[in-house]
């Protein structure tokens, strides 16, 4: 069963144009209808009423000379002016039938007492009593008529014709304007929904709906744009603490790290060299969520700054493996494919930082003893560097989230650290070289992530920048 | 087949008329003297609602003088017409009947009724009132021929009337419409 609430607005409002207008026609031809056919009765009754007197006034001589002939031929003479007469009676004072006429199509009718002065309808017939009276007012007998109401259906099919033509006009009208009007509600509504839509999948949270007129949707629009501009603020906030946290934080953890290598340089008994190594290794990670955190910072903030020189994607890559290999033990990083000999123009540090990222995550998410492999492959246009594993692999529907903000696997536990900010990092450093980062996964089958950076040498933010402000000058 | 259906037919027919034709009146009629009086005293009592006497300015002027009927003869319509005259006027006058045996008795009355018990018959009463303005009603046979205003006749086992406009209007009565159309024979 389909109830109101699965209906959208717009069919909501159609339907209630509709059905108000049906409604309110419907009452419309109910009145019109009754008014008509009780107008009809009245003047039918009066009619008969006149008629029956006319009958009476022209009997009382024949009932008082018990003329039943005259009787008969008033009736049958008067029938012909009202040819709606199917049954006529004359009673006389003690009720017996002084004379009678009945159509010549019809049954005929015998009429009950009480014979006093009365009418009543049956479906399809009017009865009318009426009584006359001598010189003296004395009751001399009763007009009995029971007339035929073909004209009233007659009437009643017509204005159940009428009706039904006007109702469908009606009905057709309410749900032009109807559809017509709905757009003024249902469309700003969808616009809304689209925008907040947007807003979702890119987290910009600048984004405004535009506001027109002063109604209710209005009011929501701009109370929406209110509630993003405060997302907005707080964000920004937020990035800010970030910053300056991660700024005051990475200080004093530089001078702690540096103390701790000192330390660890120096002759210690084992017991004494092993916490300095414990130490050293905690911090070191310490320092590295801290430039995470950093680095996020200075996205957020367009502060992040490239420094593009020529540099060989070969030796890159090699010098990435081999720093790679000597953080983890337990898993196999190999070069697979040969050389591309490509040089390309790039920020050195930051593609290293992507690549290394790409490795150690693999590690990270692979079982020990695996293989991982990095590849490189070269176009005219473009170099692709394929980074493969044979861990826990991502679902399809995560896929365009891993490379957001504080995303971590729904299943990542404890034993797996770090505040879900690598992808994000390494997605606006591939960004900034006008590059593509992505990956295909199948849960339980491995994940290969790749970045692509095009071999034209890329234009950066900051070279932009430069030639604006030369122009200027 | 076809005999059964007529025989059907008769017999609703007879059913019909028995319900619609006014059988009370019939039995009336035929019943003994008592009910044909009474009926020709409410005719009679009728008759007075259509009846103008033109001539009688003296009596016309006066609406409180009684309005007098004569019985002429033996005559059982006395009774059920003195009934009548007890509680219903003639219009605003009061209903006066006198049983006579003689016109020298009629006197100014309104209305003469010749008992057919009257050994003269309708000519000693009419040459004694000629274009005198009373209503001469009577019941034999042939006295509207021989100048009788009204005369009762049974026809059909009903009780019917003829009405002789010649004579009346010469004794300044004046019959109303009305009335002459349930008249059985007009005589002009």
């Amino acid at each position: 069963m389909i109830g109101l609430r699965d209906f959208s607005i717009k069919n909501k409002l159609v339907l209630m144009q509709v059905l108000t207008c049906v409604l309110v026609l419907g009452l419309c031809f109910a009145a019109f209808v009754i008014t008509d056919v009780k107008g009809y009765k009245d003047r039918k009754v009066a009619s008969t009423i006149s008629f029956a007197q006319v009958i009476g006034s022209n009997s009382i001589s024949a009932i008082q000379f018990l003329d039943n002939d005259a009787a008969q031929k008033t009736l049958i003479d008067l029938q012909e002016v009202e040819t709606d007469v199917v049954n006529a009676s004359i009673m006389d004072s003690k009720g017996s039938v002084f004379a009678s006429y009945t159509r010549p199509d019809h049954p005929a009718y015998k009429f009950a007492p009480p014979f006093r002065d009365q009418h009543r309808f049956d479906d399809d017939y009017l009865y009318v009593y009426k009584n006359f009276l001598d010189q003296q007012n004395q009751v001399v007998g009763t007009v009995c008529l029971q007339v035929e109401l073909t004209q009233l259906q007659a009437i009643k099919k017509q204005k159940f014709e009428i009706a039904a033509v006007l109702l469908f006009v009606g009905i057709t009208l309410a749900f032009l304007l109807a559809y017509l009007n709905q757009r003024y509600i249902s469309e700003p509504i969808l616009n809304l929904v689209n925008v907040m839509h947007e807003i979702r999948e890119n987290g910009d949270y600048s984004r405004h709906v535009e506001v027109a007129g002063r109604d209710e949707i209005a009011v929501l629009s701009s109370e929406f744009n209110n509630l993003m501009d405060e997302v907005a603020r707080r964000d920004q906030k937020k990035d800010e603490f970030i910053g300056i946290a991660s700024h005051e934080l990475k200080t004093p953890l530089t001078s702690v790290k540096l103390y701790l290598e000192a330390l660890a340089k120096m002759k210690h008994e084992p017991l004494v060299h092993n916490f300095i190594h414990k130490s050293k290794e905690g911090v070191k990670k310490l320092h590295n969520l801290i430039l995470d955190l950093l680095d996020v910072s200075k996205i957020e903030s367009g502060q992040l700054q490239l420094n593009h020189n020529d540099l060989s994607i070969d030796k890159l890559v090699d010098e990435c493996i081999e720093d790679a290999q000597m953080n983890t033990n337990n898993h196999t990083i190999l070069r697979e494919g040969g050389p591309s000999n490509t040089i390309i123009r790039g920020d050195k540090d930051r593609l290293e930082q992507v690549l290394i990222n790409l490795i150690s995550n693999a590690a990270k998410y692979s079982p020990a003893g695996t293989n991982i492999a990095v590849e490189t492959l070269a176009t005219d246009e473009e170099i692709t560097v394929t980074v493969k594993d044979n861990g826990i692999g991502i679902a399809d529907s995560e896929h365009k989230k891993i490379f957001g903000r504080f995303y971590r696997a729904k299943d990542s536990n404890s034993v797996i650290s770090g505040f879900g900010l690598g992808l994000y990092i390494c997605s606006q450093i591939i960004k900034r070289h006008k590059g593509k980062i992505g990956v295909d996964s199948e849960e339980g089958k491995g994940s290969t992530f790749y970045f692509t950076l095009p071999l034209t040498s890329p234009v950066t933010e900051n070279q932009v920048v430069m030639a604006i402000s030369n122009n200027k000058v | 087949m076809r005999l059964r259906k007529f025989i059907f037919l008769f017999l609703t027919s007879i059913l019909v008329q028995n319900n619609y034709a006014s059988d009370s009146y019939r039995i009336q009629v035929s019943q003994p003297q008592g009910q044909e009086y009474n009926l020709k005293a409410a005719f009679l009592y009728r008759f007075l609602d259509y009846v103008e006497w033109t001539n009688n300015s003296s009596w016309n002027s006066n609406s409180e003088d009684p309005l007098r009927i004569a019985i002429l003869g033996d005559s059982a319509l006395y009774g059920p017409l003195s009934e009548i005259s007890r509680d219903k006027r003639a219009g605003t006058r009061a209903i006066r009947i006198r049983q006579i045996s003689s016109v020298t008795e009629i006197g100014a009355s309104q209305v003469v009724f010749v008992s057919r018990n009257y050994k003269y018959g309708i000519d000693a009463v009419l040459s004694r009132m000629i274009d005198r303005p009373a209503l001469i009603v009577s019941e034999q046979k042939g006295d509207v021929e021989k100048g009788s205003h009204i005369n009762f006749l049974i026809s059909d086992n009903k009780l019917k009337f003829e009405v002789n406009l010649k004579t009346a209007s010469r004794s300044g009565i004046k019959i109303g419409s009305q009335l002459l159309q349930h008249a059985a024979v007009i005589k002009k």
